[in-house]
């Protein structure tokens, strides 16, 4: 199935599904609504579990308002709506704990993740926020992709990483923007030096 | 457009990390001191090859599944560097990486680095201890072949230190004699196997084994030290010595009898002890030892009433088995004869 058929459908563009499964109505943080089918949603463990404590009937799906999810945009909600209707009804693969983790990423999956970096990065943090193990693996694999014959150099360039000496220059900072008091002493006792005072009380 | 890893989740971090192949994981490690926090959970196999004019270190993940392994080689010719690499106290070492791939696998991704050195064995130990604090490092083997008696004393003796949790010494050729040795298996645990194929040689002719605390032990193709006693094998866990075709070595009856007597009255966990000699005077072996049954070929031990151990001559070589391993064992695996030992050996080592 394409990227463009998979039936995330948003309310204002398309037609009500015919199909009888139940559909939920969910909103992004940008008041974007998608419907998912109770089959999609089982992908997500957090979703999962937020419709079964909530125990809609079809007539609720209708009548109440729909289930926002205010960490998330409309734009990666689609993306995420997308592989889970792609995806529904197949196995949550389960962490048995080994290393190294062998993930192949399907073609839809790679034509759903041939995006930015800035949406793949939104993906994998609401692939993380709403537990989709298997979106999550895929959309972390195309990031550990990035690193295939890079020098160290080249590493930093692509996943924006700091040296030890930016490392230290910004807890620096963060430190003197927690304690402003403690620059000014810091900076006094600097210039008393400067002046040749013996002691700085 | 970059990505801005750190900013990422933790979790996506980590499995961002465990699919990532070890050349890449290395690379990542040496961007910063961070890096190295994060990628201290990934487990990694690495082995020293030593040579007389060459280092290489491999390192591969550990898993059991084959993997491709990388590769860091230390040299000190001089040489056009255009890179460079850290690993110990933020010193860049000037390098050349080249990436290499190997279409058979299916991702298969490897990394030579060549790395200038002029001290190498500092290099090494740097090396070392870059890997034990980067990693979860398991240093599966150690190969020496050089003939440089100061490189293989230093290494074995930094093999002692804790984290590096060496599994397999392999000592390749001579020149152990040197009495540099003698206390070289002290508090030794990693299992050791030393060999000689080609000639007659004086190995290990100074070496004490008092402290050896070795599972597994093989000495091909050396001389033992002549004042040494078998029962200074005591604390390991199983011992293979074999001698040169050449030599007319043989272990005198009154040691195996001094050895049968130990055992027996000690908590010994060796359960192996073979030794490719002339067969021995069954008479002097087992002179004082009490209960000794005879069976066929075979001598059966018996410890406060119970069959304890084996002992018997076969395929040139005097062996020394516990009832237990004997039960739980191949037969054929069990009493390899001092070629097979030999040839299995060298297999094991390639």
């Amino acid at each position: 199935m394409s990227v463009e058929n998979a039936p995330v459908v948003d309310v204002d563009e398309a037609a009500i599904p015919v199909e009888k499964k139940m559909y939920y109505r969910f909103e992004s943080n940008d008041k974007k609504e998608f419907r998912v089918s109770e089959l999609a949603i089982q992908q997500s463990e957090t979703l999962n579990r937020l419709v079964e404590a909530m125990g809609y009937t079809s007539e609720d799906v209708e009548n109440k308002p729909a289930i926002a999810i205010e960490n998330i945009d409309g734009k990666t909600l689609k993306l995420v709506f997308q592989w889970c209707e792609h995806h529904k009804g197949e196995a949550i693969p389960v962490d048995d704990g080994s290393v190294p983790k062998i993930v192949e990423i399907p073609e839809f999956d790679a034509k759903l993740m041939d995006i930015d970096n800035g949406l793949l990065f939104k993906l994998i943090w609401a692939a993380d926020y709403l537990n989709i193990v298997q979106l999550l693996n895929v959309s972390c694999k195309k990031v550990a992709n990035m690193a295939q014959g890079k020098t160290p150099a080249q590493l930093r360039r692509v996943y924006l990483l700091p040296s030890d000496e930016e490392d230290e220059a910004a807890k620096r900072a963060a430190q003197e923007a927690q304690d402003p008091r403690a620059r000014e002493v810091e900076e006094e006792f600097e210039e008393r030096k400067r002046q040749g005072g013996n002691s700085f009380f | 457009m970059p990505i801005r890893l750190y900013r990422i989740p933790f979790l996506a971090i980590k499995i961002i990390l465990n699919q990532m192949e070890p050349c890449e994981i290395f690379m990542f490690s040496q961007t910063s001191s961070k890096a190295r926090r994060l990628t201290k959970f990934y487990k990694m196999s690495l082995a020293l090859i030593l040579k007389g004019d060459s280092d290489h270190f491999m390192f591969t993940r550990t898993s059991k599944k084959p993997t491709l392994a990388n590769s860091i080689y230390l040299s000190d010719s001089p040489r056009q560097y255009s890179k460079s690499v850290v690993f110990d106290q933020n010193k860049k070492v000037p390098c050349d990486i080249e990436f290499k791939n190997n279409p058979d696998w299916r991702r298969g991704d490897f990394v030579d680095i060549h790395a200038n050195c002029l001290n190498r064995m500092d290099m090494r130990k740097s090396v070392f201890k870059y890997f034990v604090d980067s990693f979860t490092v398991r240093v599966t083997s150690l190969f020496l072949s050089s003939n440089n008696i100061g490189d293989r004393y230093q290494i074995l003796e930094y093999t002692k230190r804790s984290g590096l949790n060496f599994q397999k010494i392999n000592w390749c050729g001579t020149c152990a004699d040197d009495p540099f040795f003698a206390d070289v298996f002290d508090g030794l645990t990693a299992n050791f196997f030393a060999f000689r194929l080609t000639r007659k040689t004086d190995m290990f002719c100074h070496t004490r084994f008092q402290n050896a605390r070795v599972n597994k032990l093989f000495l091909i193709g050396g001389q033992l030290n002549p004042t040494a006693n078998l029962t200074d094998f005591l604390n390991c866990g199983s011992v293979h010595i074999s001698y040169h075709y050449e030599s007319v070595g043989k272990i005198p009856d009154e040691k195996l009898n001094a050895f049968i007597k130990s055992w027996l009255t000690s908590n010994s966990p060796l359960t192996l002890l073979q030794i490719e000699m002339r067969a021995p005077n069954w008479k002097q072996v087992i002179k004082q030892v009490e209960g000794v049954q005879k069976d066929g070929r075979v001598y059966k031990l018996f410890k406060d009433g119970v069959e304890a151990a084996h002992i018997l001559y076969r395929d040139k070589c005097f062996f020394f088995v516990e009832k237990k391993l004997r039960d739980s064992s191949d037969e054929s695996d069990l009493f390899l004869g001092c070629v097979q030992t030999k040839c299995s050996l060298a297999e094991q080592l390639r």
